[in-house]
């Protein structure tokens, strides 16, 4: 054993002394047969020659000696790969061709599955996060949507249910952490099992105690992030108070570097808060209609989801034989998967990318099929060639691999580093529905199945000329030229594949073509205000739902700042459009209508001050906007949107029409009969998309909520505003701080943010579609050119001129294209189907979009034709004849 | 007549348990005893004495040949002289199971 592997370090480090052994020992050995024959009295010549016919050709008898040893495996690898590697050069075009579409193929689709792969498939990085299930109320008034529960419905849930280990509330608010640099962050209140049904423990001190409820301790726990940048993670710090407007509150623990909230957007819980505080008050005991808590539950080992329904299904039975309210509200809930429910919205379009991106993959390993087979057939003489003089037919199989090998190892890593810059840019691009993704990586996995499949197509289609050639007779096939098998297999595959090609790259440009004219569709809507020149900031007062207002602050500083150079107007809301901030939406009753069931009506909620429609520019329609009469202690007033005055009184107009609609009064929510004293269009509160739902805007000293966000319309740039205001507000109150200062437009692009998402990558891959299928065509023409040109010659001869042929080859590939066209156009009509979610304003079957991608395939097919029909012209007929 | 696989291995143990022996020497000999049954081309040879050296059966040196000629001569190492005896116990073995094989009457 020692010495085989001292030989094996012999032969790969002393190579050259063993060669040069063998070298000496055969050339002396061959001396000594001449020798010998020389002495049998043979001239020398004559002994020279018969000593040759013994060695039979002392090249191979090398070759089989150094076959013979261990050892040499590794050498003829090194040479294959050595060969392998002069022969990509010598190709360029071939090779550059195949290396680009390897990598493109692999980095696109490793890139995009990363990505998928983190948002959908990772599973969430709490303590067995499949047992996790969000639960949501659905009640008559909000129609189909889900909503949150009161905390009675929390209480009763926790009490009656069998199914769950344990169930938790959420409800997000704001806060200020008053001191030097005064910070205005989102503060979630929660009931002190929070953590504990997450199954997440403290990094440093603890999570919440049961002791903490209802403002009985008040406690903190904050986000590792928060904890360093704010308080530069002194632990110190724990079990110490913390300076807050709200209440005064103790941090009592550090949640783990990668705690993340993962809530359904449809609860408007955002993943980043960083602070949790216990519910300060007791939510059981508080109003029933008031909707707030969003829940969180975990199910008891070995219960499904299915069972935890049923479970529940129960519990909103006796619930709704124990309070009539809720019987007439028709309460039912809904469980979804916590991990799905995050991803439900964004699922359609990644899915959509994945789904692109796999038959990018697919076009790309066609491509590099196409090409191998192109090359093979065309290698098929020399494989014969060296068969002949004396290869191993084991050799030539080695050599095509290590050919195989070299390309996708270079595909491979070219693979990899687009994959890699490619998922920078996806995370750089991403929306923020995506933040979720906070440390996706790139994935290996995937990286390596990409490089798997697309090795496996080389290696396979390298390998076919050999094993062609060891079917045939030597001198048969030189003689042929390489017309055999894959030839044949070529013509016939070369036509599908191309044709494979362009229905891919058709569904991919229909796709394209469909979110470029939905982004620019959602670019268009008109979202019920103006979101140009617009500067908004949050302020937030105080912890409670109704902290003491002081009005004439308020109505103080909007003074101030419309006095600034360049405000126009200035208003303030308690909900900005389109903002992160939890939806209020409660059930409003319009007077003299009889009640009923179907007279219970959910609207969204905003106390706005007088100069906040002006502001924001949201259009009157009816009546007059707020006014300096619509002041605490005035006429309950109401303005409505054009959604809520249609559906509640069509036909009619809304003015002087009363409602009860809920407040907020003296830090808690009640119903106050109001009239309606202006009607303005519809805003898009929620999505851009969607007109969701009515709206009620009721005067802020009327109702008055923090935080509160102001807007103010401006003829300058709107964040150069802000030194001046934050200037007016340090006037005030030290300890006041700005949170969200954001022009409008950002709040629209956001939301705009996910279909240019989809649109960017949509038209990128449409582009690479398009250009690899032009790559296709012309590689499968060009070779059947090539092998067609003693044909083309023949024609030629008889008579056909350079734009007959020219012809006959165009007319070839745009057939091909045109059968892709029309089987393409089949399957983006099928594929339409599963469009619905990503199309906004235009069909999934828009005539437009299909036209563009009849306009361009052939385009592209003629591109790719081009060229060889133009050699098949140039056919020289005395030239192929004779080469024939 | 053709050397049967593998008994070529066996033939120059053999041949090299007389004496040390460079490659056309082996060949040579093998030759010789056999009465010409067995030619033993370089193809095979010089292949066969490369294996049989890495196995460590054999051991070549550099020497200088009766014709004042350098030559390579090789030597049977001690695994060879085990390799030897085993292979030969092997042969016997087949042989005579060939024998009975071939002379039995049905």
């Amino acid at each position: 054993m020692f010495r085989r592997l001292r030989y094996l370090f012999e032969y790969i480090f002393r190579r050259r002394s063993l060669e040069d052994d063998l070298d000496e020992e055969l050339r002396t050995s061959f001396e000594m047969v001449v020798d010998r024959f020389v002495a049998q009295g043979l001239p020398l010549a004559e002994a020279r020659r018969r000593a040759r016919l013994d060695f039979d050709g002392l090249e191979q008898v090398k070759e089989k000696v150094r076959d013979s040893l261990a050892g040499s495996t590794l050498q003829t690898t090194l040479e294959d790969v050595r060969f392998a590697w002069r022969g990509l050069r010598r190709r360029p075009s071939f090779s550059t061709v195949s290396l680009v579409t390897l990598a493109l193929g692999i980095g696109v689709t490793t890139a995009v599955f990363s990505v998928f792969y983190a948002a959908l498939l990772r599973p969430l990085p709490y303590a067995n996060p499949q047992q996790l299930v969000l639960i949501l109320g659905t009640f008559r008034g909000a129609g189909t949507a889900l909503a949150p529960v009161s905390g009675v419905i929390l209480g009763e849930i926790e009490r009656r249910n069998r199914s769950l280990a344990g169930v938790a509330g959420i409800w997000v608010g704001t806060d200020t952490f008053t001191g030097e640099n005064p910070e205005q962050v989102r503060v979630a209140q929660v009931t002190p099992n929070f953590f504990d049904v997450l199954g997440v423990g403290a990094a440093h001190g603890r999570t919440f105690m049961k002791e903490e409820e209802a403002g009985g301790r008040p406690a903190m726990v904050l986000t590792d992030g928060f904890f360093r940048s704010r308080f530069a993670a002194n632990v110190d710090l724990i079990g110490k108070g913390l300076a807050t407007r709200g209440a005064a509150t103790t941090l009592v623990g550090v949640l783990p570097a990668d705690f993340q909230l993962y809530f359904a957007p449809e609860t408007h819980v955002p993943a980043d808060v960083p602070a949790f505080i216990p519910f300060p008050y007791n939510i059981y005991a508080g109003r029933r209609d008031v909707y707030f808590i969003r829940m969180v539950a975990r199910l008891k080992p070995g219960v499904s989801i299915n069972e935890a329904r049923r479970d529940l299904d129960r519990v909103a039975a006796e619930i709704r034989g124990a309070y009539t309210d809720y019987s007439a509200e028709n309460l039912h809930f809904s469980l979804s998967g916590m991990q799905s429910a995050a991803v439900r919205d964004i699922r359609p379009a990644l899915t959509a990318l994945f789904a692109g991106a796999a038959f990018l993959l697919l076009i790309c390993c066609v491509n590099v099929t196409s090409l191998l087979l192109a090359r093979g057939s065309d290698r098929r003489k020399e494989m014969a060639l060296r068969l002949a003089i004396g290869a191993s037919r084991g050799r030539i199989v080695r050599q095509l691999l290590a050919e195989g090998a070299v390309l996708c190892l270079l595909g491979g890593a070219g693979g990899m580093a687009l994959g890699w810059a490619g998922f920078r840019a996806l995370m750089a691009i991403r929306p923020d529905r995506l933040a979720q993704i906070g440390d996706a990586r790139l994935n290996w996995p995937v990286l390596a199945f990409a490089v798997a499949v697309s090795l496996g197509a080389a290696v396979l289609f390298g390998l076919a000329p050999a094993l062609e050639s060891f079917r045939l007779d030597l001198t048969e096939s030189l003689r042929a030229g390489g017309r055999g098998w894959i030839g044949a297999l070529h013509r016939r595959a070369g036509g599908a594949l191309v044709i494979g090609e362009i229905m891919i790259a058709f569904v991919l440009v229909t796709g394209a073509a469909l979110t470029a004219r939905t982004l620019s569709k959602i670019e268009q809507v008109r979202p019920g205000f103006e979101p140009r020149h617009r500067l908004t900031f949050q302020l937030a007062f105080g912890w409670t739902l109704s902290p003491e207002m002081p009005f004439s602050t308020i109505r103080e500083w909007e003074t101030q700042f419309a006095a600034l150079p360049g405000v126009e107007h200035v208003g303030a809301t308690s909900h900005l459009p389109l903002g992160d901030f939890p939806n209020w939406y409660s059930p409003y009753r319009p007077e003299g209508i009889t009640e009923g069931h179907d007279s219970t009506r959910i609207a969204d909620h905003r106390c706005v001050t007088p100069g906040y429609f002006a502001a924001m520019g949201t259009r009157l329609l009816e009546g007059r906007y707020f006014d300096e009469q619509d002041r605490a202690g005035g006429r309950p007033v109401l303005i409505v949107d054009e959604l809520l005055a249609r559906s509640t009184w069509p036909g009619e107009s809304a003015i002087g029409k009363k409602i009860e609609a809920e407040h907020v009064i003296d830090g808690g929510f009640a119903p106050v009969s109001s009239v309606v004293v202006g009607v303005v269009e519809h805003v898009r509160n929620h999505s851009l998309t969607q007109e969701l739902r009515g709206e009620i805007y009721i005067p802020y000293e009327q109702s008055p909520r923090s935080p509160l966000t102001f807007v103010l319309e401006t003829r300058v740039e709107p964040l150069s505003l802000v030194p001046a205001i934050r200037g007016i507000l340090r006037r005030h109150d030290p300890n006041l701080a700005m949170a969200k200062v954001r022009p409008m437009t950002e709040y629209v692009a956001r939301e705009i943010a996910p279909a240019g998402f989809t649109a960017v990558l949509a038209a990128t891959f449409s582009v690479l579609a398009l250009v690899l299928a032009a790559a296709g065509i012309y590689g499968v023409l060009n070779y059947q050119v090539s092998r067609r040109l003693p044909e083309m010659g023949v024609r030629m001869a008889l008579g056909a001129d350079a734009r007959d042929l020219f012809r006959l080859v165009l007319g070839e590939g745009l057939i091909l294209a045109a059968a892709g066209a029309f089987l393409g156009a089949a399957a983006a009509l099928i594929t339409a189907r599963w469009l619905g979610a990503l199309v906004y304003g235009v069909s999934p079957r828009d005539p437009l979009s299909f036209t563009l991608a009849l306009l361009l395939l052939p385009a592209v097919a003629l591109l790719g034709c081009w060229r060889p029909a133009a050699r098949a012209a140039a056919t020289d007929p005395a030239e192929t004849i004779r080469a024939e | 007549m053709d050397i049967l696989q593998g008994t070529l291995d066996l033939l120059i143990l053999r041949t090299l348990e007389l004496a040390p022996m460079h490659g056309i020497g082996i060949a040579d000999r093998i030759h010789q005893v056999t009465h010409g049954t067995f030619i033993v081309k370089p193809g095979s040879l010089f292949p066969a004495l490369r294996r049989l050296e890495q196995k460590g059966w054999i051991d070549g040196k550099w020497g200088a040949s009766e014709s004042n000629r350098r030559a390579r001569y090789y030597t049977l190492t001690r695994a060879g002289h085990g390799q030897l005896a085993q292979e030969k116990r092997n042969w016997y073995r087949m042989t005579s199971a060939m024998n009975w094989m071939l002379e039995s009457e049905g």
